[in-house]
């Protein structure tokens, strides 16, 4: 076995600190970024529901609005959202590279989508149902908090699931820009250090690492579900 | 405690505008079923949700208790609407809350205090026969146990009043009718005001004490239940009546063949049993009766008939025999005098 490791994937063996603090970043990124893009996306998303007509809270300008520019920003596509972000990540956090940068790009790439996801779910929660709850008296806060989220729950669980999928692969092409990372890994050592091996292996190990997430999630989403 | 005066309700879209409520009139007595009955479309759901106002009349006045609805803030309207339960053809529970949960949703909204929860929906529980079903959820159960669960829910926050929009349409018969026996005890035991939306005469010949009928928008009729099956004024109503009362129809050759006589259509209401009558018609007037067709049906808590007879003879007997069915209580129409024949 330890031949075979030796053999197969020398560097991986000489790189392997790297490639642990590689993981490391790559975790950092996603998991930060799957944190801040379901805090925005989640609102937005319910906001996109209940700001349209004949919902809780008809505002038929704000709704064309929000969904213009939820359309915009889901639109540019990533590589293009990293390099005008550069200027406004240097303001926020004082440098345009490293993980820290990426996560900003990251947050505003995904955040929109998670939106569009979350809306579609909070959508099919049944309208009889809300009116049940406006039947009892239920305020529209009531109304969100009690019956759409929770109605919509094992729907948002697998939104969110599909982000994190989707922001691994982001953050792969975002630590080509220098964000670090399993991506980065792949890239500098793998492909332009000529390093067959650890592009192979960083690779494996982003499929390893969407399957995991994909499974938790699907297992929460089941779960949750009792239809 | 529920009054409707000139309520006009016109829905506006880019196609134009429909009225769905055209002038209604309506007063619902504390304590009473109420059923409202009409084809699709007829503005049933329209009309039930002015009265916890899920839908705002264009004009009119709704008042429920002594509050007028119109006049509410949302927030006294939210308070006032605790006080309204609602009940929904398809249930509209919450699948992602266990029976308990979905009972105590109510109490929730209303901001009752946890530690009351318990004691309320276990007798809510208990009253509609679900208390071993409280962990389970609205998926694993059937038609007739999540309505069950709909109404333990809408009982929640102790309502005068309770709106039934086509409760049971989505049950079978029999889950019907035991729908329909609760729907009665509740009534009873915590004299609560009912008020029934249905398109079937049957639910209302069961429980409801008056009805109204609605087409297109207005109450074309309207009264207590027996009045109205036995003197329906208006061809929708005979329509619906005729769901729950059989072929009413007699051939017409079939009468032609039966040769000298009345024909009479004798309405028994209550207390006139149609067989006794028949009986005692026979032995104390001493006319022959051939009786054609006849059916009776109990409504809520009065029994109802019809009976159609032929009594051979002249116009002296027919008017003996009116004479002492009317005496009785029977209400009489006359298919075809004595003299002449043939005619209805
Ligand atoms: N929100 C609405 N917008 C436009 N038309 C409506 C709306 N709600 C109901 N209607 C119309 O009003 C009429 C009565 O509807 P409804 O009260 O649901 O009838 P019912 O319950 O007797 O079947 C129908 O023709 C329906 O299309
Ligand atoms: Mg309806």
């Amino acid at each position: 076995m330890n031949e075979f490791i030796l053999t197969y994937l020398p560097n991986v063996v000489k790189f392997w600190d790297y490639i642990v603090k590689a993981i490391g970043e790559t975790s950092y990124m996603v998991s930060v970024s799957l944190v801040l893009s379901a805090v925005l996306g989640i609102p937005l998303g319910i906001l996109l529901v209940i700001t349209g007509r004949n919902h809780l809270l008809p505002m038929p300008a704000f709704n064309q609005i929000l969904s213009f520019f939820i359309n915009i920003f889901r639109s540019i596509p990533y590589i293009v959202l990293i390099i005008i972000l550069i200027p406004f990540s240097r303001q926020l956090i004082g440098t345009a590279i490293g993980p820290d940068a990426a996560i900003i790009s990251l947050v505003v790439g995904s955040a929109p989508f998670v939106a569009r996801l979350v809306e579609t779910a909070i959508r099919e929660v049944n309208r009889g149902v809300i009116e049940a709850a406006q039947s009892m008296g239920a305020s529209n806060s009531q109304i969100i908090f009690k019956i759409l989220i929770p109605e919509a729950l094992p729907a948002i669980i697998s939104a969110v699931t599909v982000n994190a999928v989707a922001l691994i692969g982001f953050s792969a092409m975002a630590g080509v820009v220098g964000a670090g990372g399993l991506g980065a890994m792949a890239y500098n050592y793998g492909f332009n250090g000529f390093k067959p091996d650890i592009m192979f292996f960083t690779t494996v190990l982003l499929i390893v690492l969407v399957q995991v997430v994909q499974m938790i999630g699907d297992a929460i989403a089941r779960k949750l579900d009792h239809r | 405690m529920i009054t409707l005066s000139n309520v006009v309700k016109v829905f506006k879209n880019r196609f134009g505008s429909f009225t769905a409520l055209d002038g209604i009139d309506l007063s619902i007595q504390k304590g009473e079923i109420f059923g409202i009955i009409g084809y699709s479309g007829a503005g049933k759901s329209t009309l039930v949700r002015m009265m916890n106002l899920l839908e705002t009349p264009t004009s009119g006045d709704v008042t429920v208790g002594d509050t007028n609805l119109n006049s509410l803030s949302s927030k006294d309207l939210r308070r006032a609407r605790r006080k309204i339960g609602m009940v929904f053809q398809h249930f509209n529970l919450l699948w992602s809350r266990t029976v308990y949960d979905n009972v105590a949703l109510p109490l929730e909204i209303a901001g009752v205090p946890k530690s009351e929860h318990a004691a309320k929906v276990n007798e809510l529980l208990s009253l509609v026969g679900l208390s071993d079903k409280a962990d389970l959820y609205p998926a694993q159960l059937s038609g007739g146990q999540k309505q069950r669960v709909g109404i333990a829910r809408a009982l929640a926050n102790d309502p005068d009043v309770l709106l039934c929009d086509e409760a049971t349409s989505a049950l079978d018969p029999k889950t019907t009718d035991s729908i329909l026996e609760l729907l009665k005890e509740i009534n009873r035991k915590l004299s609560l005001t009912v008020i029934l939306i249905t398109h079937e005469m049957h639910v209302i010949e069961k429980i409801c004490d008056r009805v109204a009928v609605m087409e297109s928008g207005r109450v074309i009729e309207m009264g207590s239940v027996v009045d109205i099956f036995s003197n329906p004024k208006t061809t929708t109503t005979r329509e619906f009546i005729s769901q729950v009362a059989g072929d009413e129809h007699i051939d017409a050759e079939f009468l032609q063949n039966l040769g000298q006589g009345a024909i009479l259509r004798c309405t028994f209401v209550g207390g006139s049993a149609s067989q006794t009558m028949v009986t005692s018609l026979v032995r104390e007037v001493g006319v022959e009766v051939n009786i054609l067709q006849g059916q009776i049906k109990r409504l809520k808590d009065i029994a109802f008939g019809t009976l159609y007879v032929h009594i051979p003879g002249n116009v002296d007997i027919e008017a003996q025999a009116i004479a002492y069915l009317k005496k009785n209580g029977v209400k009489v129409d006359i298919l075809r005098g004595a003299e002449g024949g043939g005619q209805a």
